[in-house]
């Protein structure tokens, strides 16, 4: 990326050899060309010559149709980050009316200020009143956040106070541990946090939960809006700077990895990028630090769980690769006979975050391939720690009519430990 | 290559025809964009793009095609290395990808019917787990079709002992132009009736007919395998060891093997490591049952002991062996790291005179200063033999055509040829009659004819100079 004005004919240099669609989750199920890497260089190779093109209906269906999930970055031979290429034409094409709406509401949705209160409150009271079924089929679901314009059957409830605002914690550890909740536990999934907190109390940490804190900006650097993605990320290094953290966890893998991105993101400006360099060093995913922390060994000892539970645990595509990049957790589960693991390590969920809202039925696909292994292997539970995935599961779920709980691996390990595992 | 006849190209009633047969039919130039190339990386636009989901669509697609004498490029993942699904010529690709069923696995007789569109890669999959084998496994098998695998008869390293794809299809449904559909072959191990049609078509690059459904043969699965990985301190020791390898009579799964430029391509992880001294390295696999494994896996060290061996390793388990495959099947592309530009033949000669080959590579390389790597199927003498470069060098170009006219000579004047595994199609066909005589190459033609009067299948492949 730092080549950037370098490389002139980027696109050129793919070979077309054909190896990204041994892995490309969109193309597996699309069958089309223009879904998968080498066709997506082709097009942009295309319009290196012809820029007008880029604002034809044709092309701009094609640049949102990745998942940027990296997975082509990942085979390719020549080491081309295709998906960085997409989010870079992103940011070059007008979006329409539809994405800027979603890109309004997840906006709205985050925002710490008064304004952003309103919205939720709001949100949380009209989904009260209104009801999950009229929701779906009125006109009125248009104006729910994440859930705009489609078939989609799992509406979030949302949390009309933020998590980080209901945490004022007293710190009193030796360690300053910071923890960036994301949007996922700040207004959705509260338990995620909730659990992590407990966890790290029962040891004698207490984080610090900042409640000003704001989105990554992952949803907006995705969508191409570089522009909030770098308020979002200058606003929370200004936060992280002023704890000064030893540590800063997320449980959020998606989170996790554009707190790796800042840096690249804010590189044209050298303070925020060094800051930018210095935090992305102090990030740590929070189920790999209580795992390595030995912190989980006193509180399996309490474990109560005697049925037999068939797990899923999903890998997000922002733990399989990158900076971010963490092996499967297999310790998580190393200490309970009781659970069959199914460890899905190798496909992309379909979520993508904004991909999932604008090509609802293509990512419902994507997620639909593992749903004959899922129901032969009789799964009980998902977990997974990132909250696109964390959705699109629960999503899915209700798409197949499954009974199915979803939740973060440290909801779940929290809740061996205290004896709450049979709830769903 | 003399410039070809113009064939129609679509019109916009022959657009609404095809429209009523397939439902849908791209033509927007952002598409025709995404099916303009192949792995070789060339760049034909095509005019119009279909997507055919039964046997029914195709045939009603090539009897329109005939009729309106418009050309039309069978196409399947588009992974081939010649030139097979590019439109040469224009006209209409049809894009077998959605024939993609597995529709029976007969595990009594030991035959699978499948349709085109079904990458190979899942198929193996699918036998596997039913404990059955289908071995023709080309690199690209992750995401190439069977379909494509059986127009350009594949290869791929367990040929040495298990044979290609075609000794693999047994049976053919074919929509030929005009839009017939015939059947050709068996679903039994035995049966001379009539011409062997499909050996015919197997192999024929797209430009006798489509094919819709394939009957394909299966083994048992071999119960065990043993990867051993040989580095030696030169590509002379490894040649020799190798034919050596075969006359004992021993007949390994796979036989690959690697040049020195080659092993530079290997991901610092490999298994066991690369002693920095290796110039060379052999890939050896060999299934079947424990005892007879056991036996064989030393008398392949002891040999290679013989040839100077630096060092021998048995891969300790799956994950290993699939790590070290891995790393073989990365290496065609990895080469890229040495120039943008890849000429790539892949010849195949008699596997005793490997070592005559190979010291004529080194003639070469040390004449033009060319960067040439090779990497192969050493187990049955098909070679990569590939030529990085960058083509915008002039005088590198024109050393490097000189290069391959050389190895071609020297491959044919050894009884070897031009292709093991890749098909003619567009890059090869200029050198095809210094393999094929005149009177075998005229009944070539007069075969395409009987299929093709009219030439719309596929123009511009295999044939030189012209199209029939």
């Amino acid at each position: 990326m730092i080549l950037d004005n370098l490389e002139t004919n980027y696109a050129g240099k793919c070979i077309r050899c054909g190896l990204c669609m041994s892995v490309c989750p969109v193309y597996q199920v699309s069958l089309d060309e223009s879904d998968v890497a080498r066709g997506k260089m082709a097009l942009l190779e295309w319009e290196q010559n012809h820029s007008k093109i880029k604002q034809s209906k044709r092309f701009k269906q094609s640049i949102s149709r990745c998942l940027l999930c990296g997975a082509c970055a990942q085979v390719c031979p020549i080491r081309l980050t295709t998906h960085d290429r997409i989010q870079k034409m992103r940011q070059r094409i007008t979006s329409n009316i539809k994405e800027k709406f979603v890109m309004t509401t997840i906006n709205a949705l985050s925002q710490h200020n008064r304004s952003g209160k309103i919205f939720r409150t709001s949100s949380a009271i009209l989904q009260k009143c209104v009801g999950k079924r009229i929701i779906e089929q009125s006109g009125l679901h248009l104006r729910f956040p994440l859930n705009s314009m489609s078939h989609r059957k799992y509406i979030p409830k949302i949390n009309p106070i933020p998590f980080a605002q209901r945490y004022p914690l007293a710190p009193n550890s030796h360690k300053k541990i910071l923890y960036f909740t994301g949007c996922g536990t700040n207004y959705i999934f509260n338990q995620t946090g909730q659990a992590l907190i407990e966890i790290l109390q029962e040891n004698n940490l207490t984080p610090y939960v900042p409640e000003n804190q704001v989105c990554c900006g992952l949803p907006f650097y995705a969508a191409g809006d570089r522009q909030n993605a770098e308020k979002f990320a200058k606003h929370n290094i200004d936060i992280i700077d002023k704890i000064s953290p030893d540590i800063i966890l997320t449980t959020c893998a998606s989170c996790g990895s554009q707190i790796h991105q800042w840096k690249k993101l804010l590189q044209k400006d050298p303070k925020y990028n060094m800051r930018a360099s210095k935090i992305a060093n102090l990030h740590k995913d929070a189920t790999a630090f209580i795992l390595e922390n030995v912190l989980l060994r006193k509180i399996v000892s309490s474990q109560n769980n005697s049925v037999l539970e068939n797990i899923w645990y999903h890998h997000p595509c922002h733990m399989r690769w990158g900076e971010t990049k963490l092996p499967v957790p297999k310790k998580l589960f190393s200490s309970f006979d009781q659970v069959n693991v199914i460890y899905s390590n190798n496909q992309c969920c379909g979520n993508g975050g904004k991909f999932q809202i604008s090509h609802f039925d293509l990512s419902m696909k994507i997620f639909d391939q593992r749903i004959d292994l899922f129901k032969e292997q009789k799964i009980d539970r998902v977990l997974t720690s990132c909250t696109g995935c964390h959705l699109q599961f629960l999503e899915g779920v209700l798409q197949n009519k499954m009974s199915v709980s979803v939740m973060h691996p440290l909801e779940w390990i929290y809740r061996m430990t205290t004896g709450e595992s049979k709830k769903k | 290559m003399k410039k070809q006849n113009k064939q129609n190209s679509l019109n916009k009633k022959m657009l609404g025809q095809l429209r009523t047969i397939t439902g849908k039919v791209l033509t927007a130039e952002a598409d025709r964009q995404c099916y303009a190339y192949d792995a070789t990386n060339m760049q034909y636009l095509p005019d119009a793009i279909i997507f055919p989901e039964n046997e029914k669509q195709v045939s009603q697609t090539l009897k329109l095609a005939n009729d309106a004498e418009f050309p039309v490029i069978p196409r399947g993942a588009g992974s081939g290395l010649t030139g097979g699904a590019l439109a040469v010529n224009g006209g209409l690709v049809v894009v077998m990808t959605r024939m993609n069923q597995v529709l029976n696995i007969d595990m009594d007789n030991l035959v699978a019917d499948v349709q085109p569109g079904v990458v190979t890669g899942i198929f193996h999959q699918r036998v596997q787990k039913l404990g059955l084998f289908y071995p023709p496994d080309p690199s690209s098998s992750a995401y190439s079709t069977l379909g494509g695998n059986v127009a350009e008869c594949a290869g791929g390293p367990s040929a040495v002992k298990y044979g290609v794809t075609r000794d693999y299809v047994l049976g053919l449904n074919v929509v030929i132009p005009g839009g017939e559909i015939i059947k050709t072959g068996v679903r039994t191990a035995k049966g001379v009736v009539g011409y062997d049609l499909t050996r015919l078509i197997t192999g024929s690059e797209g430009t006798l007919g489509i094919i819709t459904q394939m009957t394909l043969k299966l083994l048992p699965k071999p119960k065990y395998k043993q990867t051993l990985t040989l580095f030696y301190p030169s590509m002379h020791c490894a040649a020799e060891n190798v034919s050596d390898i075969i006359r004992k009579g021993l007949i390994p799964k796979t036989i690959e093997y690697l040049d020195h430029a080659a092993i530079a391509c290997i991901p610092a992880d490999f298994p066991g490591g690369i002693p920095p001294e290796a110039k060379a390295m052999l890939l050896i696999e060999i299934d079947g049952i424990p005892e007879q494994i056991e036996i064989e896996c030393t008398q392949i060290m002891d040999l290679a002991n013989k040839y100077q061996a630096i060092s021998v390793r048995k891969a300790e388990n799956n994950e290993e062996s699939n790590a070290i495959w891995q790393a073989r099947k990365a290496i065609s592309p990895a080469l890229y790291k040495y120039a943008p530009d890849k000429i790539n033949e892949d010849i195949v000669v008699p596997r005793s005179l490997i070592p005559e080959f190979v010291d004529k590579v080194d003639e070469l390389r040390h004449a033009t200063g060319l960067t040439i790597i090779t990497f192969g199927h050493a187990g049955d003498g098909n070679i990569h033999f590939t030529v990085m470069l960058d083509k915008n060098d002039a005088e590198a170009q024109k050393k490097a055509d000189l290069v391959v006219e050389s190895i071609f000579d020297y491959t044919l004047s050894l009884g070897g040829t031009l292709s093991g595994e890749h098909g003619i199609g567009i890059s090869k066909a200029a050198y095809l009659e210094k393999e094929i005589d005149s009177q075998s190459l005229a009944l070539m033609r007069q075969i395409k004819k009987a299929f093709d009067p009219k030439g719309i299948l596929n123009p511009g492949k295999i044939f030189p100079g012209e199209i029939l």
